[in-house]
């Protein structure tokens, strides 16, 4: 794990390097027309954004369960000796989940730079609430995560919309707050389970 | 046995007499040398000898900081009654951290304290009227008190009192490690499923990890904040968090005096680097912890300790 | 020795469940103080299970888990060992990056000098301040015998003692035990496979299958017994 984090700092500061910490903005890769749905009007990007996500999901939910690849993926992650005595080439398998988790922290990458604009840190509000977001709906339930996220994100804005004491300013807070209350009271989120130790 | 007190005492004799050979800035600068090398001293108990992870040690010292300013210009206290209230902070809060702490696997405790680390600095700025917000709180700079002023400089008082902070610490991390305490720890990292089954209280042992690695980064906040004379939000963050892990991985994880080295390093190198660019410090820290990780993974305390041991 | 000469521990009815599968059913049974009583049965009986609950590790579904007329049955883990039950592990599970004599000390309520009478007990003095895993496996075996009779149990649970042991090394065990039974006035519970062991030692023997107890006697009759002798053969029960 230390050398995951050595990793962030380096490729951090990479970015920094080669790029500057100067915030830059980002076009957005959809178009800019409102769209009006049943009398509300959303904007491309956000439909979009949305759109590309759940694709994502689809895609990646394919993957995990339908294909030979992400059976020995998933194998490789939970049974590695027994995986390579099956024929799994498992070193081979751990990197290409990891390539597999950079393309999607890629995309998200590319989704939400025009809103945040772009800068070497841009990402580190977004971990929180995704970890945030995972610890609600219950960690390792796909469902949790698609649902924790969706009342995260709807839960920060409606009490940044009318609860004046927390504004825009402490949505980090709150998403650590949330993540303290739930391990505190429902470890198990949501939709996860607690997991039982065995020797 | 002998050569670890001899060693110690040289080091010791080092520590005292440089302020007197060296100009006045380098001294200021191994002031914070001191001041980092307790916080790292801090995660070397956390994770190196309880085996938890703390991406978030950062929001600690920042609350340390904090409560010394606070403590020193709105209720004009001394560092003798604001340091130890900092520590005390730090340390309750460190528990209530290493008690929801208790439910994370170390993947989830790391982003854990991630989180804690990117929510530091936007409470900070929320709580304008306590913490001057953006702008932060300003202080004097550290004086020697009245009968030192003609003997010593301030930078000189000021690293005294620091580094004599610091040897206190070390030497009750020291007792503590090397006892029944430190013992605990170590088994609960080894083998929790063992400790238990042999009279250590996880619970017990890994909140009391949490606190006492909280309630140093706190005395390492309060000194960092006396000596800079300034605390503001944005310092105390994810960087920060990150940066002292880095220096506690390089110092090596295991080793008391690796964080020294780490002070060392995470004082000097960042100067050196941003001569080259101001981004080829964190470039560097990344792949430095990599390497030290993949390739000498007790750090380089570590290293000299088996360089050491192999030579006799 | 218990005042009343029953049971020094006692399982009534333990159930207990992972996923959908009953790990232990209904399982009762009773250890008599002083003897050496084996816990056998094909894998994935629940004998290691039955282990962690007497431990505490686990919690049991329902059933009571009474030791020296108390019951522990909510006792927290980390107090069971000095109510007097220690134990050794399966896959060993020693502090790997601590000495032979940090190892030994962990539970050890005399410190260090009880420490290194236990290691002196079980022949590895010499190696006292070595780390423990510069030590070959049988050593390791050792440690963690020394480790449990620092404790000064009451009870002795020994799970797998044999494994990985041959012929020779079986027969030495077999004294060992006997000896520490007789040197610590200890009541011993063991989980073993091999037979020639539990045959050779065992007083009693209680025989699991699928979370079952399945038989309860002394060798002879466990021996003779067809439906054991049918579970090991790959009949299921």
């Amino acid at each position: 794990m230390i050398v995951t984090l050595g990793m962030l700092i380096a490729f951090n500061g990479l970015a920094g390097w080669i790029w500057g910490y100067v915030v830059k903005s980002f076009p957005s890769p959809f178009p800019s027309t409102p769209i009006q749905i049943g009398g509300i009007g959303f904007s491309a990007q956000d439909l979009g954004v949305i759109g590309v996500s759940l694709g994502t999901l689809l895609v990646v939910y394919l993957l995990f369960s339908r294909t030979k690849l992400g059976l020995a993926l998933r194998a490789s992650a939970l049974y590695p000796e027994q995986s390579r005595l099956a024929g799994i080439r498992v070193s081979w398998m751990m990197a290409l989940g990891w390539g597999f988790a950079s393309v999607v922290g890629a995309v998200a990458g590319v989704m939400i730079a025009p809103v945040v604009f772009l800068d070497p840190n841009m990402m580190q509000g977004i971990v929180v609430y995704a970890f945030a977001a995972a610890v609600l709906g219950g960690i390792e339930s796909p469902v949790g995560a698609v649902v924790g996220g969706l009342l995260l994100g709807v839960t920060l804005a409606l009490l940044g919309a009318y609860v004046d004491f927390i504004g825009t300013d402490l949505r980090l807070p709150v998403a650590f707050g949330i993540i303290i209350v739930v391990l505190l009271f429902r470890p198990a989120g949501l939709f996860g389970h607690v997991q039982q130790r065995r020797v | 046995m002998s050569l670890r007190i001899l060693t110690t005492a040289a080091f010791a004799v080092v520590v005292i007499v440089l302020p007197w050979l060296i100009p006045g800035f380098f001294t200021f600068q191994l002031t914070y040398v001191g001041a980092y090398a307790i916080a790292i001293l801090g995660l070397v108990i956390l994770i190196g000898n309880s085996g938890q992870i703390s991406l978030g040690h950062g929001a600690f010292v920042g609350v340390g900081g904090y409560t010394v300013a606070v403590l020193l210009q709105s209720l004009g206290l001394s560092y003798a009654f604001s340091i130890p209230i900092a520590a005390i902070v730090c340390g309750v809060l460190g528990i209530a951290l290493g008690a929801v702490a208790l439910r994370l696997e170390r993947v989830y405790l790391a982003l854990a304290t991630f989180a804690l680390a990117a929510s530091v600095s936007p409470l900070l700025k929320r709580f304008k009227h306590l913490t001057g917000g953006v702008q932060g709180i300003s202080m004097p700079s550290p004086r020697a008190p009245q009968t030192l002023q003609h003997v010593m400089s301030n930078e000189t008082w000021f690293y005294y009192l620091t580094w004599g902070i610091a040897a206190l610490l070390f030497a009750i991390a020291f007792k503590g490690l090397h006892g029944h305490v430190g013992r605990s720890l170590r088994a609960i990292r080894d083998s929790e499923i063992a400790a238990v089954a042999f009279g250590v209280n996880p619970v017990f042992y890994k909140t009391l990890a949490f606190g006492w690695s909280a309630a140093y980064a706190g005395v390492a906040g309060a000194l960092l904040a006396i000596v800079t004379a300034y605390v503001s939000p944005d310092v105390y963050g994810i960087a920060l968090s990150l940066t002292l892990l880095a220096g506690a991985v390089m110092g090596g994880l295991d080793l008391m005096w690796g964080a020294v080295i780490g002070g060392l390093v995470i004082e000097f190198l960042p100067l050196w680097a941003q001569g080259i660019n101001p981004a080829l410090s964190s470039v560097v820290y990344g792949i430095a912890e990599v390497a030290i990780m993949m390739f000498m993974p007790v750090g380089i305390a570590g290293a000299l300790t088996r360089f050491k041991a192999l030579r006799s | 020795m218990n005042a009343d000469g029953g049971s020094i521990l006692s399982a009534q009815n333990l159930t207990i469940r992972f996923g959908g599968i009953a790990a232990l059913a209904d399982v009762t049974f009773d250890v008599a103080p002083g003897q050496i009583t084996g816990l056998i049965g094909p894998n994935g009986a629940g004998k290691t299970t039955c282990f962690n609950c007497i431990t505490r590790l686990y919690q049991p579904a329902s059933g009571t888990i009474t030791f020296n007329g108390e019951d522990i049955s909510r006792v927290p883990p980390h107090k069971v060992v000095e109510r007097g039950i220690a134990r050794t592990f399966q896959n060993l599970e020693l502090f790997g990056s601590m000495s032979v004599l940090d190892n030994v000390q962990v539970g050890a309520r005399g410190g260090a000098p009880q420490a290194r009478e236990m290691l002196d007990y079980v022949g590895l003095s010499e190696v006292a301040n070595r780390p423990v895993r510069s030590l070959p496996f049988g050593a390791r075996k050792n440690v963690e015998l020394a480790r449990a009779l620092a404790t000064k149990p009451r009870l002795l649970l020994l799970d797998e003692p044999a494994a990985g042991f041959g012929y020779e090394e079986i027969e030495v065990l077999g004294q060992t035990i006997k000896r520490i039974r007789r040197d610590f006035s200890t009541t011993i519970l063991m989980v073993e496979h091999q037979m020639q062991l539990v045959m050779g030692i065992c007083d009693r023997i209680i025989v699991l299958c699928s979370g079952k107890k399945l038989a309860d006697g002394d060798p002879a009759s466990i021996a003779r017994n067809p439906e054991v002798v049918d579970a090991y053969l790959g009949g299921g029960c």
